[in-house]
């Protein structure tokens, strides 16, 4: 057993289909081609290509969890957001492919790394488009919600960690160890000169799904279920939100927002090396087996100027939506969340050259945030 | 921040918690204590915490505060409305840096929000407290202690310009800070200061006159015997221009309300609902007008009734001994109505003890920050920390309600931080120069 990555998913959609999409499109648009240009980004097993018709450029993507994005910009709780594409509608194809006008800008993660230093200005836009997720779809779409979030929550992490443990198997310097062991293994992180002693991954699961019971949302709405910087576009027309593989119609608007701060906190370490944009400085964790302790040993630190700047502006924007909907534990589920989306990522990412000690330390310093902004401050 | 769609938040109005707005009479302090011990219970009973019990309850216009036992163990709490305990916790997270006690923990029910923190046994003395302390020496209460006095601000002074220069913005930033509300939030149009002024009288029963803001607002200033270049109208047009957020600006991470009583001797930083990232100039006006006459003159002056008439006597004793320092503050006025100008005198003496704490701040905050500025907007800051010093003089009190002496004191003070300064444009030969006894 082991586990087939995102590439060698994306093979899974044949090439005879594949093609027999390009001769639909070609019938649809009158003329057209594919472009041998690369798509890059995005972590599941769709394939995804440029289609060329009549000079202008559409995106096109095939496979895994498209059918359920349809659904989701089909949904009137997505439609007419001026931050998200309109699909365009071809009759007689499979729901399985997406086709949206292609959206030329840059992603906002290359934007961050283009304005090193310009903090002023990263800051301004990250809140700007919070600012529109807030007003056109999170605070647009509220719904009183009534149910405990907790237990799904909960099901969403130990289901892929549960799949882990069954396949996996790590290598910590000499010593092999299963996925299931690792997880139940206390933690020791070594970062900027702290050494702090963490519970395992498992117990830390425990504690965050008891700290979601107690901070169940009032409301519900629609989220795009991967709110970070590289789904979002800064083009001409402002910026896109793309990909809403993982949205929701009923989903808890501080999953949006703690993906958003994961991202700027920690989980550009990993997205930057995993996207071939690391600059040289973007730092790593080493992980060791040290009296039968995970002992993880960070080498990086975050500018503390950006550092302070993501802080105040995650805590102004969720304290004001919080104060806005009198759902005053919206900031602390925002930090939970950034936990949850660094366990649930593991999947995605273990194995990667390179990755895996990262997602180690960034569960670990997630859930440091937790002890030292929700727990106690 | 403005979000589009949510209705905008109204300035908070100073109020009273709806429950907690009891009458002042009788059995008043055991009704606060009550009436606090229930909503803990509330807050706790949820989590099966049912041994507690409140063992000493304040209020203020904003909140009912006090030290409660949890399970044998003592915390400080305080109960106010959701969004104000929430905008206190935001600026413990964001200002984390600075030594504070832990917040083990918060809790939200629909009409108010409660945290309990590590209990403080120091600064629930009279003697942990820097202001207190402060002021004992001054009124030659306790004479003993300058030394530990200093050590401990210089503890705290240091801290605070570590973390200045650590988190600087060398680059200007365009944002909104926290501490905003006490300036521009204030000074633009609309804010508390027509709020507090527009159309007010200001009454001056030495000369048998009342001068409206508008009338006051256009009169030229002379202090003691110096023309001003600015009337008042002026300066708060400058003001409002010089603080607002849409200036390129220089930022630290501060606790955000850095004065007297928001700090303790051994070394703890107290009320972070300003903490984050806030105007270096704005923290600068802010510690040194409550030095120069917030500690130990306005604010004992005019400190909250309701929370003076549940202090403990010792405490009365330190309060009702400011008349001495009062003493040696003199002023006169006159009104010259045909020139359109009132002529102020004036002295009011800056004790030694708070200008070798003035010295400490300089040259352990601000000193090394400003050798991170880049050269040649010393002379544009020293500008918008005069405007600071504006809003600090009569933004923070309501300067027409204040007796007549005060009142023009105020505005001698406005005046002596606003006059141009002489001297090389920087900011700190600026403070210099005004960190001084004015004499009439």
């Amino acid at each position: 057993m082991r586990i087939i990555n995102a590439s060698e998913r994306r093979q899974l959609v044949s090439q005879s289909y594949f093609q027999h999409i390009e001769q639909v499109l070609r019938e649809y648009f009158g003329d057209g081609q594919y472009s041998e240009e690369k798509v890059r980004g995005g972590q599941t097993g769709a394939r995804k290509v440029i289609f060329l018709a009549s000079g202008k450029k559409y995106f096109v993507k095939i496979g895994e969890k498209v059918e359920r994005e349809n659904n989701i910009y089909q949904s009137p709780k997505f439609s007419n957001k001026p931050f998200l594409l309109s699909p365009i509608l071809i009759p007689n194809i499979s729901n399985e492919v997406l086709v949206l006008p292609f959206y030329d800008g840059e992603t906002l993660d290359d934007f961050i790394l283009r304005k090193n230093g310009q903090w002023g200005e990263v800051y301004t836009c990250i809140r700007s488009i919070l600012q529109q997720a807030a007003k056109h779809l999170w605070l647009d779409t509220l719904t009183k919600n009534e149910t405990e979030i907790a237990g799904g929550v909960e099901k969403y992490m130990t289901d892929r960690l549960d799949d882990l443990s069954q396949n996996l198997q790590i290598q910590i310097g000499d010593s092999v160890i299963g996925f299931a062991d690792l997880i139940n293994m206390k933690i020791v992180l070594n970062s900027n000169d702290e050494r702090i002693s963490l519970p395992s991954i498992n117990e830390m699961v425990d504690d965050v799904v008891q700290l979601f019971q107690r901070f169940n949302p009032p409301y519900l709405s629609a989220i795009t279920g991967d709110f970070q910087p590289p789904n979002i576009i800064l083009g001409p027309d402002g910026f896109k939100v793309v990909d809403l593989s993982n949205g929701d119609e009923l989903g808890d608007l501080a999953m949006d927002i703690g993906k958003l701060f994961n991202f700027a906190n920690r989980f550009y370490r990993v997205a930057y090396i995993r996207d071939g944009k690391a600059p040289g400085n973007s730092g790593k964790a080493v992980v060791s087996l040290k009296a039968g302790a995970l002992e993880i040993d960070t080498e990086y630190s975050n500018d503390p100027v950006l550092q302070v700047l993501m802080s105040d502006l995650e805590e102004e924007f969720t304290r004001t939506i919080a104060d806005s909907i009198a759902d005053y534990y919206l900031p602390d589920r925002a930090k939970l969340y950034k936990f949850v989306i660094n366990v649930i990522t593991i999947k995605r990412h273990i194995g990667r050259r390179g990755l895996s000690d990262l997602l180690l330390a960034n569960i670990a310093d997630s859930y440091i945030e937790i002890m030292r902004k929700v727990r106690s401050i | 921040m403005n979000i589009e769609g949510v209705p905008p938040q109204p300035d908070e109005p100073e109020i009273s918690l709806n429950r907690l707005a009891v009458e002042k009479e009788g059995d008043y302090v055991e009704r606060i204590r009550l009436q606090a011990e229930g909503i803990i219970d509330q807050c706790l009973s949820e989590y099966g915490v049912v041994n507690h019990r409140v063992v000493e309850a304040h209020k203020t216009r904003k909140s009912v505060f006090g030290c409660v036992e949890v399970e044998g163990e003592k915390r400080f709490f305080k109960i106010s409305k959701p969004s104000r305990i929430l905008q206190e916790l935001q600026g413990y997270k964001i200002a984390a840096e600075y030594p504070h006690e832990r917040i083990v923990d918060h809790f939200f029910l629909d009409d108010y929000g409660l945290y309990l923190q590590d209990y403080c046994e120091e600064i629930s003395t009279s003697e942990g407290q820097m202001q207190s302390q402060i002021n004992r020496i001054l009124q030659q209460i306790d004479t003993q202690d300058v030394q530990k006095v200093l050590q401990g601000t210089g503890r705290l002074f240091d801290t605070m310009g570590s973390i200045f220069q650590r988190h600087f913005t060398k680059m200007p930033l365009i944002l909104h800070g926290q501490n905003d509300r006490f300036f521009y939030d204030r000074v633009k149009p609309g804010g508390r200061i027509d709020q507090l002024y527009a159309g007010r009288m200001f009454n001056f029963p030495s000369l048998s006159e009342s001068i409206t803001f508008e009338d006051l607002s256009k009169l030229t200033f002379v202090v003691n015997g110096e023309i001003m270049s600015l009337t008042l109208g002026e300066l708060i047009k400058k003001a409002r221009h010089d603080l607002s957020p849409e200036h390129n600006r220089f930022f630290v991470l501060s606790q955000g309300d850095p004065t007297e009583t928001n700090m303790a001797l051994c070394g703890k930083f107290f009320d972070f609902e300003t903490g984050g990232y806030n105007d270096l100039i704005q923290d600068i006006a802010i510690f040194s007008y409550y030095n120069y006459s917030g500690g130990h003159y306005f604010i004992p002056k005019y400190f909250n009734t309701e929370t003076l008439s549940d202090m403990r006597s010792r405490d009365r004793q330190e309060y009702d001994s400011l008349s001495e320092f009062s003493s040696g503050v003199t002023v006169s006025c006159e009104l010259d109505r045909k020139n359109q100008k009132l002529v102020v005198n004036g002295q009011f003496p800056y004790p030694k003890l708070k200008q070798e704490i003035y010295t400490q701040f300089r040259d352990s905050v601000v000193r090394p920050v400003t050798r991170l500025l880049p050269a040649g907007c010393e002379q544009e800051l020293v500008g918008r920390l005069q405007s600071a010093f504006l809003l600090r003089a009569i933004g923070v009190k309501d300067i027409a309600g204040m007796d007549e002496k005060d009142l023009i004191l105020s505005l001698i003070l406005a005046n002596h931080f606003a006059q141009p300064d002489p001297g090389s444009g920087g900011l700190i030969d600026f403070l210099d120069q005004k960190m001084v006894d004015i004499h009439s």
